[in-house]
């Protein structure tokens, strides 16, 4: 969704909220129609397409939110892969009828407390390592880097539950009420964290120069 | 709608989310109050900002997973192995020592007596000892077979136990295995209809075949 997509506030994040919405149903039925629960039983006797359709499903939602909780991009796609390594080792122990969507994160949100304790060890590497975009230019390109090394450094900042809460309801558009099943907080707390999370991005964002202009009137 | 209400209410209007009768009366409120669209102001801008931060594209490799899964079968049958060869040799030993040196084992009386070899043949009469510390007398030799069965029967389990987990776990990796083939089939497919596409799509645009 977002390789390529250079204007993610209009199409990928719009895209993002679709694919979502359809994952984390409160049936946590997917869009090919099968649940869940029920791909997890498939794969739990054997059945590899299912394991497979489970990966394909979640691993963009899972990434985002590794990203958002690390904010390093550069460990998101060994913790996905881990993410999803556990899953497949889980099927044998894996509860019928048990929540997948809540167990998913609960193993991603661990791997990232793991990853940031490591992290504090290792230090991060040197900003806009990744593919430059060739069509931009190359100050544009710099300072969109910087822009967004800065907003995630300022994320990474936040405390871990109000980091979770703006994964969840930013990028995934969940309400506080999917939320709440989620991650077994009231949806009143995540609204009051939401709240608090989004306070201190403005004061730390404007801080760092990056406050908004004047409104119009 | 007080300022109080309408703060409240800003998050969920700002990341798309109010429910159409409070939107409503927000949007009212917003009509008239510089400080609260401010408020909204600011927070579309975090949003924004937000937005402009793409997460990786993460693709999970799934061969990669059978691999790192078939490995961690391997790793553990080879620890299962040492350790059932490992039970087996100490069991063993065990019998060896016990029916070999005829070994004996007393606990009693706050001491732990350990025999091995014949005992020594009493020539005297015992003497009047106090009947309360008197040794157990030394196992009877159908007594020592039958604990000999027993281990027999224990090594015996261990074994078959092992071989089990062994045909489990090679019953793994070949299910493992055959998943790897299928993907790696499967890739050769896609990659060769997508070089169809692109050849049929380089002759549709420029009227030849690659390589002409």
């Amino acid at each position: 969704l977002s390789a390529g997509c250079h204007n993610p506030k209009n199409v990928c994040r719009g895209s993002s909220i679709r694919v979502a919405r359809a994952f984390i149903s409160p049936g946590g039925m997917g869009v090919m129609g099968t649940d869940d629960a029920d791909l997890m039983a498939r794969w739990r006797h054997g059945d590899a397409a299912a394991f497979e359709a489970l990966v394909g499903r979640w691993q963009r939602p899972v990434a985002r939110f590794l990203f958002r909780l690390t904010g390093r991009a550069d460990l998101v796609p060994d913790l996905c892969q881990e993410v999803f390594l556990r899953v497949y080792r889980a099927a044998a122990r894996y509860r019928e009828g048990g929540a997948f969507a809540p167990w998913l994160y609960r193993v991603a949100r661990n791997l990232a407390r793991d990853a940031a304790r490591r992290g504090r060890r290792q230090p991060a590497p040197l900003a806009g390592e990744g593919p430059a975009d060739a069509a931009a230019p190359a100050e544009a390109e710099c300072r969109r880097r910087e822009l967004a090394e800065r907003v995630a450094r300022a994320v990474a900042g936040l405390p871990e539950p109000l980091r979770v809460v703006l994964a969840l309801r930013h990028d995934e558009g969940l309400a506080f009420e999917e939320i709440a099943r989620l991650t077994g907080t009231p949806a009143s707390t995540l609204k009051s964290r939401f709240a608090a999370a989004l306070a201190r991005l403005r004061a730390r964002l404007g801080e760092l120069g990056y406050g908004p202009e004047e409104p119009t009137p | 709608m007080t300022c109080h209400d309408a703060r409240d209410l800003l998050p969920d209007l700002a990341f798309g989310g109010t429910d159409p009768d409070r939107g409503k009366a927000l949007e009212a409120h917003l009509a008239g109050c510089a400080a609260c669209r401010r408020e909204l102001h600011e927070l579309r801008h975090v949003r924004g900002l937000l937005a402009a931060v793409p997460p990786p594209d993460v693709r999970v490799d799934v061969a990669a997973l059978y691999r790192a899964a078939a490995a961690r079968e391997a790793r553990r049958a080879r620890r299962w192995r040492r350790l059932a060869l490992a039970a087996g040799a100490a069991a063993a030993a065990a019998v060896v020592l016990a029916v070999g040196a005829r070994l004996e084992v007393r606990v009693g009386d706050r001491q732990v007596v350990l025999r091995w070899g014949a005992g020594p043949t009493p020539e005297a009469p015992p003497a009047p000892a106090p009947v309360a510390h008197a040794a157990p007398p030394l196992p009877a030799p159908a007594a020592s077979e039958e604990q000999l069965r027993l281990l027999g029967e224990l090594v015996d389990a261990l074994a078959a136990d092992a071989r089990d987990r062994d045909l489990r776990t090679r019953a793994e990796l070949t299910r493992l295995r055959t998943l790897l083939v299928e993907l790696g089939e499967r890739d050769a497919r896609r990659w060769s209809a997508a070089e169809r596409d692109i050849d049929a799509m380089y002759a549709a645009q420029f009227g030849r075949k690659k390589g002409d």
